[in-house]
């Protein structure tokens, strides 16, 4: 009894800053490599422009207007990027950068994108998954692939 | 005759597609692979290069990309990609914060990769080999890191944009014994992307 109650306390304590340290400080999962034209973020219902070097952090939807494209690297090296008129919403996004075990959830909407996975993918395969109105899509091996949606 | 009918239908479904999947190669021309589940529907797998999909109220399909069609549908999206990111390894004097006579020659690649980027961030994480203490080897490991760092802010490299950190004997190269000098264990890792 005691025990149990010693083991719960001793695995708060060892849970508890590793919550703080991902919550507070640092909740960028990916940076703008890449941007032309007229790019938004919706964050929180506010539009911030997407520009060069912009910070994003999950539940961010990141938008495209006509003539313009962005590109993004995330934490685990997860590259993405958008064509014009596209819209993508960070569904999720959780990376250990010590175990490269993670989880990325991504909303294609609408337009262009194409993807390359980074090491939570090569850590294992199912770790992300790209949803599009019509499917699910899921990298079973390391590499590149390119998603259109048209008509939305 | 089952090859005319897919045939038949790959090219009916085209015509009202509302979604399309494809594989990119890489540079050596390699591809990852792909499984799609469209919703209600069968799953598809791509696993070659250029191997495109098509979804549509029909079902979905299987094709190799004509030319140019990849480029006409994704090129200013694959425009828009950023530069891969890329990971140097740099090895360090027994003991010290002092990078080997090779590795302080490698350290100009470094900063050409960094100048090739318009917002680089760059991530760089100290290591050691197993002689001394685990808590001696924190500090080592976290002193190679700053060092590296100190170098390429010396280098004119935005202080922001460069995270650092040690990770002492946790993580060997090589798997060695405790307290065994391994030179190829005295890294840092530089990763710029």
């Amino acid at each position: 009894m005691h025990n149990t109650f010693l083991r719960l306390l001793l695995c708060t304590a060892a849970v508890m800053p590793v919550g703080f340290a991902s919550g507070a400080a640092d909740d960028w999962v990916a940076q703008i490599k890449v941007s032309h034209g007229i790019v938004t973020i919706q964050r929180d219902h506010k539009s911030l422009p997407g520009e060069l070097g912009k910070r994003l952090k999950e539940n961010d939807i990141i938008v495209t207007g006509s003539n313009s494209s962005v590109g993004m690297t995330f934490d685990d090296n997860s590259m993405l990027s958008l064509g014009p008129n596209s819209e993508v919403f960070l569904k999720r996004y959780s990376y250990d950068p010590t175990t490269y075990m993670g989880a990325f959830d991504a909303l294609v909407t609408r337009g262009t994108v194409s993807v390359t996975t980074g090491n939570m993918v090569t850590q294992s395969a199912e770790a992300m998954r790209v949803m599009t109105p019509e499917a699910e899509l899921q990298a079973g091996k390391p590499g590149s692939f390119a998603i259109s949606v048209e008509g939305r | 005759m089952k090859k005319t009918s897919l045939f038949l239908s790959i090219l009916f479904i085209a015509g009202c597609a509302q979604e399309r999947y494809v594989l990119i190669p890489d540079e050596s021309g390699q591809s990852g692979s792909l499984s799609i589940k469209p919703h209600g529907k069968a799953p598809v797998t791509l696993d070659r290069p250029h191997q495109l999909s098509t979804s549509g109220a029909w079902g979905i399909g299987k094709r190799s990309a004509e030319p140019g069609e990849v480029k006409a549908i994704w090129g200013n999206s694959i425009d828009a990609h950023p530069i891969p990111p890329k990971k140097f390894t740099l090895y360090f004097l027994e003991g010290t914060s002092e990078l080997t006579p090779e590795s302080k020659k490698e350290l100009e690649g470094v900063f050409d990769e960094i100048r090739k980027r318009k917002v680089p961030d760059i991530v760089v994480i100290g290591h050691t080999d197993t002689v001394g203490s685990q808590d001696a080897n924190d500090r080592l490991a976290e002193t190679r890191a700053k060092a590296m760092q100190a170098e390429l802010e010396r280098l004119g490299i935005d202080p922001e944009s460069i995270k650092a950190s040690g990770r002492g004997e946790r993580e060997l190269k090589v798997q060695t014994a405790d307290d065994v000098a391994e030179p190829l264990n005295r890294r840092v890792e530089i990763q710029v992307r």
